[in-house]
């Protein structure tokens, strides 16, 4: 039976939009809207989407670096929703975050070693040579020469950089970490090696990672399993392969249709939706994707459809997806 | 059957002379580019990729300069051109979309005016025409109500409309070449499959050729005809779409090849075949060929000496002296 490390339940995260003399909220964005899903022990979750989907802010919001306006995470059987930052402490050594832009996310004035070496000081780990034993020991793991301990940010490339944050994440053993597209800012030869650090530090530190990435074709090499994140909405869950061989939402058959393939000899059938995805402030009625299916009916306007296991862990929100995945799809008149 | 050659780049050299020493940003690229044909150039970042295409236009700022080549369009060169004639050329004859919609468009204007601004400087109409033309133009790229659209202001579409206007007002004067540079990256992947389709859809009707400026290999796989593959400056492998993915010889195309993630493997999860060690610094270039510090085939003669962008079989050219031998190609 594989042990659920983390459990999201209706999380919810609507930001205000102020507006007026004194700054009121006037709307609200909301960027996560009820979102379900767990991740197991020692597996790679991916969360996908689109800009705007809330895959990022859903990452944030379980680590608890944005506060969640409604719902329940549960860490390891612990409810942290409404932990203070003080009680989160503690946790934070087993919760760890890669941020995607590695430029933004290391602090210019300092040097690497004291980088990677700050959350052990945040952490009271140890006396300073026992903190710079394990910064040399992270940096050796990642793949960085311990001898530029003391260069700063600026000295590195971008794929070195990403190595210092992933040094100053594993640094202190933790046992998930959330990967905020690790590498998207990375050219193509050192996106692979940077993705190849990563999935041995998984095999190496018996990690688990909740993957947030665009980028399908690296979203299907490193996951276990996936959830499709549309307008704040989770679309569909399933195992990698089954997600990608056999999708059933109309919206992850749109977007896995969408991937070039690097093979000119291969042409897809492509589904081109139509449109833009809608403003977040003001979501369509029922279901959030109706404005762009080509399947939608009128009930699809009126009730958003519940996310539903249709059958071995296979989920999905969509008023025409059965139960053992049978689909009842007619085209739009 | 041989089409009409567009646009020749011959040994052309854009180096930028900074305070540091000088990069050679472009280092003697030679491309063909013939009528109607999509060539895709593709390559990481720092590889000449950009400023390439800049030079083209006659685009590259201070302290970039030309330092020698010829630019051939329609036969003649642009680098001996007056930059009178050289504004005649630039949206008329050669249209250019980047990567960024919201910086490249002006904020203060509104999309049709911007749009409209291309047709009267380059066409002889007056205003109610070029009004006409425009809001044609915006339908053709499938911007929903044109009419309404034309007065709206960049901020007030997404990337993807953005990017449509974007494409009308390169569109507009009927280019014989568009150089795109980048033109999805900054896009979703369904906005991008909109925009990719878009392309291919005008490049059909209007008959233009279009210089395709990618990082994505997937892309060019998509809409080239041809495809060069760029490093730090130099061209190191030129030939049909489908030679360089069923038959790439150039250890570093072979390399960026192998290293996409697979959309059809079984075999997720394992490590995949990375390039080791990462670009060298502009400043301090190596010795040889370029790409020897990170190619797992680099002897002492590509240690000392830069080797030439040789033919090896018809219509396929390669700048190494141990090319890949490889009849089955990369599997995928």
């Amino acid at each position: 039976m594989k042990k659920s490390i983390l459990e999201v339940k209706n999380l919810k995260k609507y930001f205000p939009v102020v507006g007026g003399v004194f700054s009121k909220p006037i709307a609200w964005v909301k960027a996560v809207d009820d979102v379900s899903f767990n991740i197991f022990e020692g597996e790679t979750f991916s969360l996908v989407g689109e800009s705007g989907s809330g895959k990022t802010t859903t990452g944030k919001t379980i680590l608890k670096l944005i506060e969640p306006t409604a719902g329940q995470i549960i860490a390891e059987d612990i409810d942290i929703t409404n932990y203070s930052a003080s009680e989160m402490r503690p946790l934070r050594r087993d919760m760890q975050i890669i941020f995607q832009d590695p430029y933004g996310s290391l602090n210019p004035r300092l040097p690497v070693g004291e980088i990677i070496r700050e959350p052990l000081v945040v952490h009271r780990v140890g006396n300073k040579k026992e903190q710079e034993e394990r910064v040399v020991e992270a940096m050796q793991v990642v793949g960085l020469r311990p001898e530029y301990l003391r260069r700063y940010p600026h000295e590195f490339s971008g794929g070195q950089r990403q190595r210092v944050g992933i040094a100053r994440a594993i640094v202190l053993n933790p046992k998930f970490i959330v990967a905020d597209e690790p590498v998207s800012a990375l050219d193509a030869s050192i996106q692979s090696q940077v993705l190849n650090l990563l999935m041995d530090l998984q095999q190496k530190l018996s990690l688990t990672y909740l993957f947030v990435a665009h980028n399908l074709a690296v979203v299907r090499h490193v996951s276990d399993r996936i959830g499709v994140m549309y307008l704040g909405k989770l679309m569909e869950i399933a195992d990698t392969m089954e997600l990608f061989n056999n999708p059933l939402h109309p919206y992850t058959q749109a977007l896995l249709s969408a991937i070039p393939i690097p093979d000119p000899e291969i042409k897809k059938e492509r589904i081109i939706l139509e449109g833009d995805i809608p403003s977040p402030i003001n979501p369509p009625s029922g279901c959030v994707f109706r404005t762009r299916c080509i399947y939608a009916q009128d009930i699809c306007a009126e009730k958003m459809p519940q996310l539903v296991d249709i059958g071995s862990g296979h989920f999905t929100a969509c008023h025409f997806v059965k139960k053992g995945g049978k689909t009842e799809f007619t085209k739009k008149s | 059957m041989e089409k009409e050659l567009l646009l020749e780049i011959k040994d052309l050299k854009t180096y930028f002379y900074t305070d540091d020493g000088i990069v050679k940003a472009v280092d003697g690229i030679n491309l063909k580019l013939h009528k109607s044909e999509v060539l895709g150039l593709v390559g990481e970042s720092g590889c000449g990729k950009s400023v390439a295409s800049l030079s083209v236009l006659r685009l590259v700022d201070q302290p970039g300069k030309n330092a020698g080549g010829e630019i051939l369009f329609k036969g003649e060169d642009l680098l001996k051109k007056s930059e009178e004639e050289m504004r005649k050329i630039r949206g008329s004859e050669i249209a250019m979309i980047f990567q960024e919609p919201m910086t490249a468009l002006n904020p203060v204007y509104t999309i049709g005016n911007q749009v409209m601004e291309a047709i009267l400087i380059h066409q002889d109409v007056n205003e109610e025409e070029a009004k006409k033309k425009t809001i044609e133009m915006l339908e053709l790229v499938g911007i929903p109500d044109p009419e309404k659209r034309f007065n709206e202001y960049p901020h007030e579409m997404s990337g993807g409309m953005r990017q449509r206007a974007m494409i009308a007002m390169a569109m507009s004067c009927n280019p014989d070449l568009l150089i795109s540079d980048e033109a999805t990256t900054a896009l979703d992947v369904t906005i991008q499959a909109q925009i990719l389709e878009l392309m291919k859809d005008l490049q059909k009707k209007i008959d233009t050729a279009i210089l395709f400026i990618t990082h994505d290999l997937a892309l060019v796989a998509e809409m080239a005809d041809t495809v060069a593959v760029a490093y730090m400056g130099k061209i190191v492998e030129y030939s049909s779409v489908k030679n360089i993915f069923k038959d790439p010889r150039h250890p570093y195309t072979y390399g960026l090849l192998k290293s996409i993630p697979s959309l059809i493997s079984k075999k997720t999860k394992q490590p995949l075949p990375a390039i080791e060690g990462m670009i060298p610094s502009p400043y301090s270039m190596p010795k040889g060929c370029y790409f020897h510090p990170r190619c797992p085939f680099a002897t002492d003669e590509c240690r000392k000496n830069m080797p030439e962008l040789k033919e090896i079989k018809p219509g396929h050219l390669i700048r190494c002296f141990h090319p890949i031998e490889n009849d089955k190609g990369v599997s995928k």
